[in-house]
């Protein structure tokens, strides 16, 4: 799916598991490395009391050159805590990280990188500006302390700043400046090296949501243009779906499905992806098969679902959910009683106008589903609708969200 | 590997235990740094300098000829001077900081959750010990409450002479019991005032509005809900007092002396002092000290570390302030009239008293003249050397200590939880040790063979900075508490190393925190009289020793005239600082 560097190999043989979905359609990534290569990465707290807290839990991930992958996952989650080893701030537990095929952690040989030595560029949460250098000097300081010469400096410096749209503001202070414009210099600071590694710690989480939606755009297109590998941590789905070549779903310090933005969306290894990552209509039942089709008894009633969308880990005859996202459920008018599979007859509930689509809350015997509706037949409150869940938009996962283990190829 | 080893010879064993070095698992993979070596050395030099001479003194006394002995102990406990001495200090102590601590807590609560609230006496009351230090503060108060010759006993007759009461002494005799008692409040106050005033800004407000809202009024809220969110504080401030307190010397040699008072560090000091020394009861008490002291130390620790987790943030919002109505203004006067009692007045004092040719309580406000003051520092004067090396030593001491304090600040936080507590043991340790200890065990282990320091200046550098490394480390600690985790670790990402974050991003940010902390430490080193009293002698005369000296030995004019230079240098330098390095990037600076 992605270019991959040759393989380089650690100099230990690493176990190496994908730690992707199992219909993710991802490519086995035993053999090569990315620019960025993470291998059975664990990092423990120990809390007051004792008690170990695996913040990172064995997670393996691969990075190519110039692709983003995003972290995304709920506060709490180990994302950052994962950043944070692979930048050197935290030391992990165990495993290996590789950056640009060199080995930077490594638990069982005993490799500790200091974070200066790794040449990676990251962006922090808090812009982390240093409030007693001008602009300039803030963008410079990468340079000097990679001892690039003064003559080249400067040229740099302006490059940076223009590119971020900043080269006014040179002489500034950080705190002169607005959010979104100390952003800026936050970035041309982490892009005046011309790194080939930059690491993203939620950078657009502190602007407004207007800044940040410029800013996004701005990001997206510096990457596509300079090329570098980033990983970029978020807990906002959509700027992950903007940004991200790739997304790595997280959930309690574990890697739970990585994917294109498509994959994760359409086939989610878990109900947990497919809750966090969008929202989705629930209908739990037991999965049966009657002649050659799969059906899902559910609530509602018999929801017939295409077998290529059933879970590898959904067994039949036993409980599942089938799911289905709001904008797939179709509305029409209601003409006496439905005939074709997978049709109901349902009362509209609930109303929301909004804008580029009208979501319906549609009570189908004792589910209610919520429905998107971009066709503007704007039907009201109270009114009897026909609603269609077509099978090959209905996927069927285990009820459970099962341990990676069990879920890796 | 091992099954080798008796094999190899010469070279190639020491090749392989090379190798073995090299393969150990602390170094496999780790870079070290310049910086974090030079961190562990400080660090290292640190401990050596607490360590050493407490365990060479201890060796003294407990092994004298090789031998464990118990004859020292058995001195102690027969001198007979013991049981008043201890009764003594114990009843100073714990009345005084009794009294201390209930009019910090007021003079807290006023100026945090009142509208007597007054910006400039909250930032001053904390200096207060800073700009006037604790021997010119009770030599101040001698020549203000003397029974006969005191100034404000002058006033004070003429003014009840006018309702016709007559008397040759008094009313106020500051050499007694009370008097004792009096001035170590006065100067025991803002230990409590800085705990405690943090303490009472921490709380959440919403906790104290809870409490108004559900009916109860203020006082009954301050009682009830203010006063045991902070029983942490109020027992970390009770005990830094007593710490602060015991070690205290100044207060003991001058107004106790003439009020029959003697407190346990006078006596320590006098141990060591009288012909011939007797170093090892002097130890023995020593190690008294130190073991209550460090045991009230860890106490304190186990409370204030559980304090972090009992305070919660947040900003006092003006709601929670109390209005006290007319009470307003005797809640300001008394806050003034002891900011008065702890600089103004025992500086007038000082001045008055220096002018004159000897002190008198008739003032011939015509005669005053500047004579003592150029006598004191005529050319070649004792005085004047020992100030010159006070302020040397004040400087260097300070600039070196902060400098220390910070680096290794910066290092404990660069690392975990471990090195963190190894490094606040180090620097903080020292706290729990009484100067006088300190001064005892360094005449012990470093003024003789093989060191032979005694008389030098090194040895006076060496004892500061030991002794005043606790405060350096607060200053510098809560110096870098103010600059944000992110703001180093962007500079070591931009692959900076250690030296260079320290030099370019550390430093600058907490220079504020840093000029301060030198303000404090400039002032304690310069003004010491406790090691000083031990370590100081002809041969390195410094201000406290020659205080003292001028004390047994000259006029009081001759005192007055140092203590009112003391005071203004302190005064000068800590005004000077705190107008200087007001933070400028929104980071701020506190003397802590």
């Amino acid at each position: 799916m992605t270019a991959m560097i040759p393989g380089k190999t650690s100099a230990e043989p690493v176990q190496a598991r994908a730690s992707v979905a199992p219909h993710s359609g991802a490519t086995d990534t035993t053999d090569t490395v990315g620019e960025i290569s993470v291998r059975g990465l664990k990092k423990t707290f120990v809390r007051a009391g004792g008690l170990h807290v695996a913040a990172v839990d064995d997670v393996s991930l691969d990075v190519a050159p110039g692709e983003v992958v995003v972290l995304l996952g709920p506060s709490g989650c180990g994302k950052t805590t994962l950043l944070r080893c692979i930048a050197g701030l935290e030391t992990p537990t165990s495993g290996t990280v590789q950056i640009s095929g060199r080995v930077v952690y490594s638990g069982e040989s005993n490799v500790r990188v200091p974070p200066e030595q790794r040449r990676v560029s990251m962006m922090f949460q808090s812009y982390a500006l240093w409030p007693h250098m001008t602009v300039s000097e803030n963008v410079a300081y990468p340079l000097k302390a990679q001892r690039i010469p003064r003559a080249e400096r400067g040229a740099m410096v302006s490059r940076a700043l223009e590119r971020v749209g900043i080269a006014e503001l040179a002489d500034q202070y950080p705190n002169q400046l607005s959010g979104g414009q100390q952003q800026r210099v936050a970035l041309a600071r982490c892009l005046v090296v011309r790194p080939s590694v930059v690491l993203f710690d939620e950078p657009l989480s502190n602007v407004d949501a207007k800044v940040r939606e410029q800013l996004r755009l701005e990001l997206i297109e510096m990457q596509r243009e300079l090329q570098y590998s980033a990983i970029y941590v978020t807990h906002d789905q959509e700027e992950a779906m903007q940004i991200a070549h790739r997304i790595a779903v997280m959930k309690a310090g574990r890697v739970v499905q990585i994917g294109t933005c498509e994959e994760i969306y359409t086939t989610p290894a878990t109900r947990y992806v497919a809750n966090f990552v969008g929202s989705v209509n629930e209908l739990p039942g037991i999965l049966s098969k009657v002649g050659s089709t799969s059906v899902v008894r559910a609530a509602i009633g018999q929801v017939q679902v295409a077998s290529e969308r059933i879970s590898r880990h959904a067994k039949s005859s036993e409980s599942v959910v089938a799911y289905i996202r709001p904008e797939d459920v179709r509305l029409t008018e209601d003409t006496g009683n439905p005939t074709n599979v997978n049709e109901w007859v349902g009362t509209v509930s609930t109303v929301m106008f909004l804008g580029a689509h009208t979501e319906y809350v549609v009570a189908v015997g004792g589910c209610r589903l919520r429905v998107w509706d971009g066709s503007r037949r704007n039907w009201k409150e109270g009114s009897r609708v026909r609603v269609t869940l077509p099978p090959e938009s209905v996927g069927v996962l285990p009820p459970e969200d099962l341990p990676v283990e069990e879920s890796a190829a | 590997m091992t099954s080798y080893l008796p094999k190899m010879r010469g070279l190639g064993q020491l090749e392989l235990l090379g190798e073995r070095w090299r393969r150990a698992a602390f170094w496999r993979g780790r870079h070290i740094s310049v910086f974090s070596v030079i961190a562990t050395l400080l660090g290292a030099l640190l401990a050596a300098l607490v360590v050493y001479p407490l365990v060479v003194m201890c060796v003294r006394v407990f092994a004298p000829d090789g031998e464990l002995s118990l004859s020292a102990f058995r001195q102690v406990a027969n001198d007979p001077a013991m049981p008043t001495i201890l009764r003594d200090t114990t009843i100073v102590l714990g009345t005084s900081t009794l009294l201390a601590l209930a009019i910090g807590l007021l003079f807290a609560w006023c100026n945090e959750r009142s509208d007597a609230r007054m910006g400039w006496a909250s930032r001053v009351l904390p200096l207060t010990p800073l700009l006037l230090p604790p021997i010119a503060l009770s030599v101040g108060w001698l020549f203000l409450a003397d029974e006969r010759a005191g100034y404000l006993n002058v006033v004070l007759r003429r003014l009840m002479k006018m309702v016709g009461i007559e008397r040759e002494t008094g009313p106020i005799n500051i050499t007694s019991w009370w008097g004792m008692i009096f001035v170590y409040t006065l100067w025991l106050v803002p230990f409590a005032y800085l705990i405690l005033s943090a303490a009472l800004r921490n709380i959440d407000p919403a906790l104290e509005e809870a409490s108004r809202i559900n009916g109860a009024g203020p006082i009954q809220t301050a009682l009830k809900v203010s006063l045991p969110a902070i029983r942490p504080a109020i027992v970390s401030a009770t005990l830094s007092m007593l710490v602060s307190g015991i070690a205290v010397f100044s207060i003991g040699r001058t107004i106790g002396v003439n009020a029959r008072v003697r407190v346990l560090s006078v006596h320590i000091v006098s141990l060591v002092q009288s012909y011939p020394s007797q170093l090892d009861e002097a130890v023995v008490l020593g190690l008294l000290v130190l073991v209550v002291v460090g045991t009230l130390w860890l106490a304190q620790r186990r409370v204030s570390t559980r304090a972090r987790h009992a305070t919660i943030g947040g900003k006092a919002s003006s709601h929670s302030i109390v209005a006290l109505g007319p009470w307003r203004w005797v809640a300001r006067s008394a806050m003034i009239v002891y900011l008065a009692a702890t600089s103004v007045l025992p500086i007038l004092g000082l001045v008055l008293v220096a002018l004159q040719p000897f002190w008198t309580p008739r003032v011939d406000w015509r005669g005053l003249s500047f004579e003592n003051f150029g006598r004191l520092l005529g050319s070649g004067s004792f005085a004047r050397s020992a100030l010159k090396t006070s302020l040397t030593l004040g400087v260097t001491g300070a600039t070196a200590g902060m400098i220390v304090a910070a680096i290794i600040a910066v290092y404990a936080r660069q690392g975990g939880a471990r090195r963190a507590v190894v490094v606040d043991a180090i620097t903080k340790a020292p706290g729990a040790i009484s100067h006088v200890v300190v001064g005892v065990a360094f005449i012990v282990a470093l003024a003789g063979a093989p060191f032979n320091l005694h008389g030098t200046v090194l040895i006076l550098f060496l004892a500061y900075l030991v002794i005043y490394m606790p405060q350096a480390a607060i200053a510098a600690g809560s110096a870098s508490d103010q600059v944000g985790r992110d703001l180093y670790e962007a500079s070591v990402i931009c692959g900076a190393k250690m030296g260079r974050t320290f030099g370019r991003i550390a430093l600058p940010l907490m220079l504020p925190g840093l000029a301060a902390g030198w303000a404090l430490l400039f002032v304690v080193m310069a003004g010491d009289l406790t090691a000083s009293a031990l370590l100081a002698g002809t041969k390195n005369p410094v201000v406290g020793f020659v205080f003292l000296d001028i004390y047994e030995n000259g006029t009081y004019s001759m005192v007055a005239a140092m203590g009112t230079i003391m005071g203004l240098i302190s005064t000068l330098v800590v005004a000077i600082v705190m107008a200087v390095a007001r933070p400028r990037f929104g980071v701020g600076g506190v003397l802590g």
